[in-house]
């Protein structure tokens, strides 16, 4: 190989701007020539400083408070949640955690939300229910797969729900019915600090065939993601975890029944809505955080 | 009845959420050098992996406008671009161990996560540009006033920016075009040559030569560029 074809690869490679076969020659080069792979990282240094020659613009200033609050989010999240880690490692034990969980849940809820009494003892009825079921199944390949995977989600459903419940900023809201809701209804939380919530829904009605119940989340700037796809249980009752789907945490939330699978298109009837209840104090209409930068 | 079907998608049932309120500005001073006291880069990123998050803040400040810069510089897109700022502090504080002092000075680094997570952001929302019809006139990009720094921002790395801006506006035009559409455009050299219509031997000789000047001529602001380091 010729020096200047050697200079082009490596003043190439180093900019990023090979071709994948040419940049497989640069690899082996470098594999057989200690030179050429400092010359390379020479040349490293100097492609990034090309990124110091743009004009600096400024960013819109409440981008700063908008990064922090992300990253304290995702900080108490991760302090809020050992057990959601643990079951990585522990997936024997984290069937003890998941029961201590819910008994903590229980005693911490115990005075104020006695309805959470029932939701311990639904999720207790939801092990008991699927290790039978599971138990039952004659290949014991799929037993053992299908057991890990139904008690890790459980799990983690569980360790998002004792999440929510020990936050001392939970927001609860009430699921208001429309016409097509016969009846039904249900609360609403949502923990910010775990960008995640649940919804308790009961006398839903029953759908046909086919069709099911999606939950829509909706940010402050109108945007909608379907959070999750549910079906109630023979008394229209149903437990649902949601997570955080983005920056911004959710300021409604709509049940609908529909039969699509298409998670782009908002379709069907409204059954449960909610709109997100802010703090006492919060007035802002604002939940990125904009409160601290008030406060400086 | 609050309903919505396919076809009144783009609607949400029942009352729109309260319109966004006026964002409120906070005008933060920013240090156009780093003060002697000062704790550097290296020791600002062993704050993060202890968990500081003011270390955090203080990296935002010094960095922000040259990230934000940059991927704006490659997107053309202010909401773009400021995605990509949040995800690459939030990488910081998420993946402080991904930087090694050992192998280059942070601001390469950090410049190199910026670069590469805005060109993925590029190529996922499909707006990669034609730049033969954006780019101004590279010498006007690089030396007119009203192309040049925010005049209400400190800056940051003055002397080594400036020495870069020098180097780059002393290549011959079309060697620094090939550089920026490289560097900010993400493109191949095949890709430079078809956008071009030079052959793609031009390419790469311009390319060659290019990096050799800019090596002659930064080799010591190469150096300098470690001074937060």
């Amino acid at each position: 190989m010729r020096a200047d074809e050697r200079e082009e690869l490596l003043t190439a490679y180093a900019l990023g701007t090979l071709s994948a076969p040419d940049a497989e020659d640069v690899e082996e080069l470098l594999r057989t020539d200690p030179a050429a792979s400092a010359e390379l990282a020479r040349y490293y240094e100097i492609v990034e400083l090309i990124a110091l020659s743009v004009p600096l613009r400024r960013a819109d200033p409440s981008l700063r408070e908008r990064v922090l609050a992300a990253v304290r989010r995702e900080s108490t999240r991760r302090a809020l949640t050992p057990v959601a880690r643990a079951r990585r490692w522990l997936p024997a034990a984290g069937i003890a955690a998941g029961v201590a969980i819910i008994a903590m849940w229980a005693v911490n809820l115990q005075q104020s939300l006695d309805d959470l009494r029932s939701d311990n003892q639904l999720l207790a009825a939801i092990v008991e229910a699927d290790a039978k079921r599971l138990d039952a199944l004659s290949d014991a390949g799929l037993v053992a797969e299908t057991r890990s995977h139904t008690l890790e989600t459980q799990l983690n459903d569980t360790g998002v729900l004792a999440t929510i419940m020990l936050d001392p900023d939970v927001v609860t809201s009430p699921l208001e019915g429309t016409s097509s809701s016969h009846g039904a209804g249900g609360t609403y939380a949502w923990s910010a600090n775990a960008d995640a919530g649940v919804l308790r829904v009961h006398d839903l009605p029953p759908l046909p065939a086919g069709a099911f119940y999606r939950v829509w989340l909706e940010d402050r700037f109108s945007r909608l993601v379907a959070a999750t796809d549910f079906e109630a249980d023979f008394a229209g009752a149903a437990t649902v975890v949601l997570r955080g789907t983005s920056d911004e945490d959710p300021v409604r939330v709509y049940v609908v029944a529909t039969s699509s699978t298409d998670t782009e298109v908002v379709e069907g009837p409204v059954i449960l809505q909610a709109t997100a209840q802010r703090p006492t104090g919060d007035t802002s209409g604002d939940t990125s955080g904009d409160t601290d930068d008030a406060a400086n | 009845m609050p309903e919505w079907s396919a076809s009144d998608a783009a609607r949400p049932p029942g009352p729109l959420p309260a319109i966004r309120p006026a964002l409120r500005y906070v005008t933060r001073s920013r240090a156009s050098t780093r003060a002697d006291d000062a704790p550097d880069d290296v020791e600002l990123m062993n704050g993060l992996a202890a968990g500081d998050l003011r270390a955090l803040e203080r990296l935002y400040d010094r960095y922000s406008a040259l990230v934000f810069s940059v991927s704006l510089r490659v997107l053309h897109d202010r909401q773009l671009a400021e995605d990509v700022v949040q995800e690459v502090f939030l990488r910081l504080w998420r993946q402080p161990a991904s930087y090694d002092p050992e192998r280059g000075r942070f601001i390469s680094w950090l410049m190199s996560v910026t670069r590469n997570r805005a060109l993925d952001e590029q190529r996922r929302v499909s707006r990669r540009l034609r730049i033969e019809d954006q780019e101004e006139e590279p010498g006007r990009e690089l030396q007119s006033h009203d192309r040049g720094d925010d005049p209400q921002l400190e800056l940051v790395l003055q002397e080594q920016r400036r020495a870069v801006r020098e180097a780059l506006t002393r290549l011959p035009p079309a060697q620094r075009r090939v550089i920026e559409l490289a560097y900010f455009g993400g493109l191949t050299q095949v890709e430079i040559a078809e956008q071009t219509g030079d052959p793609l031997g031009t390419v790469k000789t311009r390319v060659r030569l290019a990096m050799q000047k800019l090596r002659e001529a930064l080799s010591d602001a190469a150096d300098g560029a470690g001074g937060t380091r």
